[in-house]
């Protein structure tokens, strides 16, 4: 019985942290961030980066990527939303192990600085649909996640 | 038999997901700091005694700002062949690419010892901050430390260990300009709730020993908390979420003090 849990308790995370959405987001990434900005919730002050600046800190290279949006939190907080549209789906795996450095990196920088923000990116939302990649570092996870849902 | 049988089957399902994802947990991580991991090449003499971290407990406000248009219509040349060492403070104007023409060593809750022995987040060589910056060979290095000495119990120590520092960067950079940025100032809030030594009387203190330290050193000090807080000394209400980590805004103020600096 405990390994049946144990393995109900892996997949819970994996699904949790990563999921296709098994949908093609329409909307442009600076509407899809806009909208996770206003409706998710975040207890920092995020700034929109111009796409050069949200390129360099994701380490993806501009030819990849068709267009971005990424707001940033100050150095309090780990918050942060970004969403790259890929210049074709099998691009989408790069921008998801763009995503995991991202989080290691965050991870190794607050946790022991911050550590009450090593959760938020414990619990991430990376979501995927088509071209389109969507990650939300947050106060509320699952609220975010709904967020996400409830876009297209 | 069954249980083992539904056990396989979750576990399956869990690998099939996890393929999915192409979740790289074994991935080393690249994301640099500075525009490459150098190997070290100095050899600093930290001095091995226990550091205090504070940790500061953020309670900002949610709210937004617009895309930044820090580079516009300013010349950066000043900012050629330099790097900026420090903590959290730092940070934030590497994510916000105010400066793009410079190189960023950093690490959140950075002080004036751990900058031998620590390595920058995500580092794959572990090659200490001081290390990694000082193998590059910059023409200038701008220094941001003192945040999270606060809390230390004697300020002296803090400015033995700063001194080391400049002493060791100009042994090992002889040619350089060196440029030691004061501390920034925090908010009223911030002040009072006196966490971890954060107030700013203690700033203050910080500051006037950095400047004295600056002229026996004779090396550059840098007033950025001129920049950033109003005619109380304070940091206004709304510069940072926290009361200590500058917004974007504020730090384009910051920005701006250096390039005057620069300039004079």
């Amino acid at each position: 019985m405990k390994r049946c849990l144990y393995a109900l308790m892996v997949l819970v995370v994996l699904l949790t942290g990563c999921a296709s959405s098994g949908k093609t987001f329409t909307s442009s990434p600076d509407k899809l961030a806009s909208s996770i900005l206003e409706q998710a919730s975040f207890t920092d002050q995020l700034t929109a980066l111009p796409q050069d600046a949200a390129l360099r800190l994701y380490g993806l290279d501009a030819g990849d990527v068709d267009s971005c949006s990424v707001y940033v939190g100050t150095g309090s907080t780990a918050e942060e939303i970004a969403v790259f549209r890929m210049k074709d789906e099998s691009l989408v795996d790069t921008a998801k192990q763009a995503v995991d450095k991202r989080i290691q990196y965050q991870t190794d920088n607050f946790e022991s600085y911050v550590p009450t923000e090593v959760p938020k990116l414990e619990k991430a939302v990376t979501v995927t649909g088509g071209t389109t990649l969507i990650f939300v570092v947050s106060d509320d996870a699952s609220k975010a996640k709904s967020v996400i849902d409830s876009l297209s | 038999m069954k249980k083992r049988i539904i056990a396989f089957l979750l576990a399956a399902v869990s690998l099939v997901s996890l393929a999915a994802c192409q979740s790289t947990s074994d991935a080393t991580v690249s994301t640099s700091v500075s525009s490459s991991q150098p190997e070290a090449s100095a050899t600093p003499t930290p001095t091995p005694e226990a550091t205090p971290t504070p940790t500061p407990t953020p309670t900002p406000t949610p709210e937004a700002t617009p895309t930044p248009d820090a580079n516009a219509n300013t010349d950066d040349s000043c900012f050629d062949n330099s790097a900026f060492l420090g903590n959290s403070l730092i940070s934030d104007l590497y994510t916000y690419a105010l400066v793009t023409n410079s190189d960023y060593y950093f690490k959140n809750g950075l002080t004036v010892r751990s900058v031998f022995t620590e390595a920058q987040a995500g580092s794959e060589t572990g090659t200490p901050v001081y290390d990694a910056a000082v193998s590059k060979h910059y023409d200038k290095y701008f220094l941001m430390f003192g945040l999270n000495e606060l809390g230390w119990s004697y300020p002296e120590v803090f400015i033995d260990d700063y001194r080391t520092l400049i002493q060791t960067l100009q042994k090992d950079e002889p040619g350089a300009e060196i440029y030691v940025q004061s501390l920034t100032p925090v908010s009223a809030k911030r002040s009072k709730e006196n966490l971890y030594g954060v107030t700013n009387d203690r700033i203050v203190e910080y500051n006037d020993m950095l400047r004295d330290l600056c002229k026996e050193m004779n090396v550059t000090f840098v007033d950025v908390a001129s920049a950033v807080c109003n005619d109380q000394g304070i940091l206004p209400d709304g510069a940072a979420p926290d009361g200590v980590h500058l917004n974007i805004d504020y730090c384009k103020k910051w920005v701006g003090a250096l390039r005057s600096a620069l300039e004079n």
